[in-house]
């Protein structure tokens, strides 16, 4: 849970995001982020290991 | 073996020691009892012990050994974690002078989950206060030392776990892993740690600091103790609705299947943040000494980490102040000046900046795995950038260079918490400093199994492990 706080002033964090982040999609269905994740290893995973 | 030998291997040895009745759960308790408190102080790697109560367990647990009593898998193996687990009844003051005095009421689940298996619970290891820093510092309790030499950092926030368990003074613990927390500190003092996937690992009633961001996880000697521990731990949790239900491997077995030509995907120079030329040159050697085993190796060039880690930042820095808040407002005089000057800035960060980062995280998550595990099964990057510093030199206080030190430390630790893939860090070898260096497996979501079985045979085909640090010297074995 280690950090670097300080390391980015508010100001700073939030022009960063919009730079990173530049439109969100109106298209996106609703998922949790578990649920991408699950998705995720279904399709990436090796079949010995779930 | 003796019990104190025994502390000198790794957990899963102990186990099977245990197992044969060849040493008791009363001496391996004894011997690592023995160790923290003899060498903890030096370490400042103990919060606190239960002597009687791990004894009086370790007598319990010997007496239905005894009597053939089908027994977990940890049974009688000494433990201890990261001061933030919350035990019914036991002090859990997290680093900090705000929680003190805290009792918890409930007992998280993972340690419950270690109890049903057998596990002694010796007592509270040291950690950054309120798990706030990568370096390993705090002012409150006292700094934790680099048993490889104790004028360096060990790093953080599990600090006392890595210190203790590097130190040969107990098998494992859990740590937990926000921004590095598990993996960065393991690196520092040569041990392995893993970060689990998102969701495989319970967080409830383990010591909150972002929700979005926390994993729990294991610290510990040797890739099969981590999966050993991970067998235990893992799994779905009614107490936890981020905990997946989702089959848990059984880890250890699955550590014995072949390579069988397991794709690694080797991160290429030059990166973003350049490596020092001595930690190039190590990692270098650890990706050459890949190719003895039966793996496929390509390079890849990273996608880039910096705007990972600044999304990352930006829900870190919101949730962080959001969970502190009314501590803030009511003792703000008792926190560090340090954590404080992390924490504050918090407060400012824009409801849309937060809420753009969480929304982004999914497609984020998507592109990378593309890019990534598309023609790979594993992602091989280095773990640090530069050797580990002093603690001098690193400092806690506020300032550029600490915020510099800070950054290049999360550099390619950072962006697989916004990601929630899983990761581990294993020792690769020493910096001329004589302070161990680290490199990162990470897999698809939910490929822990896959991590362990590489780190396994790294350990065991190529040499990926380090043996016991100067401090203290080995004569309490």
């Amino acid at each position: 849970m280690a950090d670097e706080g300080g390391a980015a002033l508010p100001e700073t964090a939030k022009r960063q995001v919009t730079d990173v982040v530049p439109e969100l999609p109106f298209e996106d269905e609703p998922a949790t982020f578990v649920l991408v994740l699950q998705a995720l290893a279904d399709a990436h995973a090796l079949d010995d290991e779930e | 073996m003796s019990a104190a030998a025994l502390l000198q291997g790794d957990l899963f040895a102990a186990a099977e020691a245990l197992r044969r009745h060849e040493v008791t759960a009363v001496e391996l308790t004894t011997a690592s009892l023995a160790a923290l408190q003899e060498h903890g102080p030096a370490l400042n790697a103990v919060v606190e012990l239960w002597d009687e109560d791990a004894l009086a367990r370790a007598e319990r647990i010997d007496a239905e050994r005894q009597s053939g009593a089908a027994l977990g898998p940890l049974a009688g193996v000494p433990l201890a974690h990261k001061d933030m687990f919350y035990r019914h009844g036991k002090r859990c003051a997290s680093g900090s002078t705000v929680r003190r005095d805290h009792v918890p009421k409930v007992t998280a689940s993972v340690i419950e989950r270690l109890d049903r298996a057998g596990a002694i619970d010796l007592g509270r290891l040291n950690m950054v206060e309120f798990a706030l820093g990568l370096t390993g510092h705090n002012d409150i309790t006292g700094h934790p030392k680099n048993p490889w030499d104790t004028d360096h950092i060990t790093g953080g926030s599990s600090s006392g776990p890595a210190a203790a368990i590097a130190a040969r003074l107990v098998f494992a613990a859990l740590g937990s892993d926000t921004g590095g927390s598990i993996r960065v500190p393991a690196a520092c003092v040569g041990i392995t740690g893993l970060k689990p996937t998102y969701g495989r690992v319970s967080r409830a009633g383990a010591l909150p600091l972002s929700h979005s961001l926390d994993h729990v996880g294991p610290l510990a000697r040797s890739a099969r103790d981590l999966a050993l521990l991970l067998e235990v731990i893992a799994g779905a949790d009614p107490r936890d609705p981020t905990a997946v239900d989702r089959p848990v491997p059984p880890f250890v077995q699955l550590l014995q299947r072949p390579l069988g030509g397991m794709r690694l995907a080797v991160a290429e120079a030059p990166f973003e943040l350049p490596l020092s030329a001595e930690v190039a040159g190590l990692f270098d050697r650890a990706v050459e000494r890949l190719s003895g085993l039966d793996v496929e190796t390509t390079r890849l060039t990273l996608p880039p980490l910096e705007p990972l880690n600044a999304l990352r930042r930006v829900i870190m820095l919101a949730e962080v102040a959001t969970r502190h808040e009314d501590f803030v407002r009511e003792q703000r005089a008792a926190y560090n000046a340090y954590t404080l000057a992390r924490l504050e800035p918090g407060f400012a960060v824009a409801a849309t900046a937060y809420l753009r980062a969480v929304t982004w995280r999914a497609e984020a998550l998507r592109r990378f795995c593309d890019e990534v595990f598309t023609g790979a099964d594993v992602l091989v990057t280095p773990a640090l950038a530069e050797p580990i510093p002093r603690l001098d030199a690193a400092g806690s206080a506020d300032t550029a260079a600490y915020v510099r030190l800070v950054n290049s430390m999360g550099h390619f630790i950072c962006p697989f918490n916004y990601l929630g893939l899983p990761a581990l860090t294993l020792p690769i070898g020493l910096t001329e400093n004589g302070l161990p260096m680290a490199m990162q497996l990470v897999g698809p979501p939910f490929a822990e199994a896959r991590l362990l079985r590489l780190a396994h045979r790294l350990e065991r085909e190529a040499d990926f492990r380090l043996g016991p640090p100067p401090f203290p010297a080995a004569d309490h074995a």
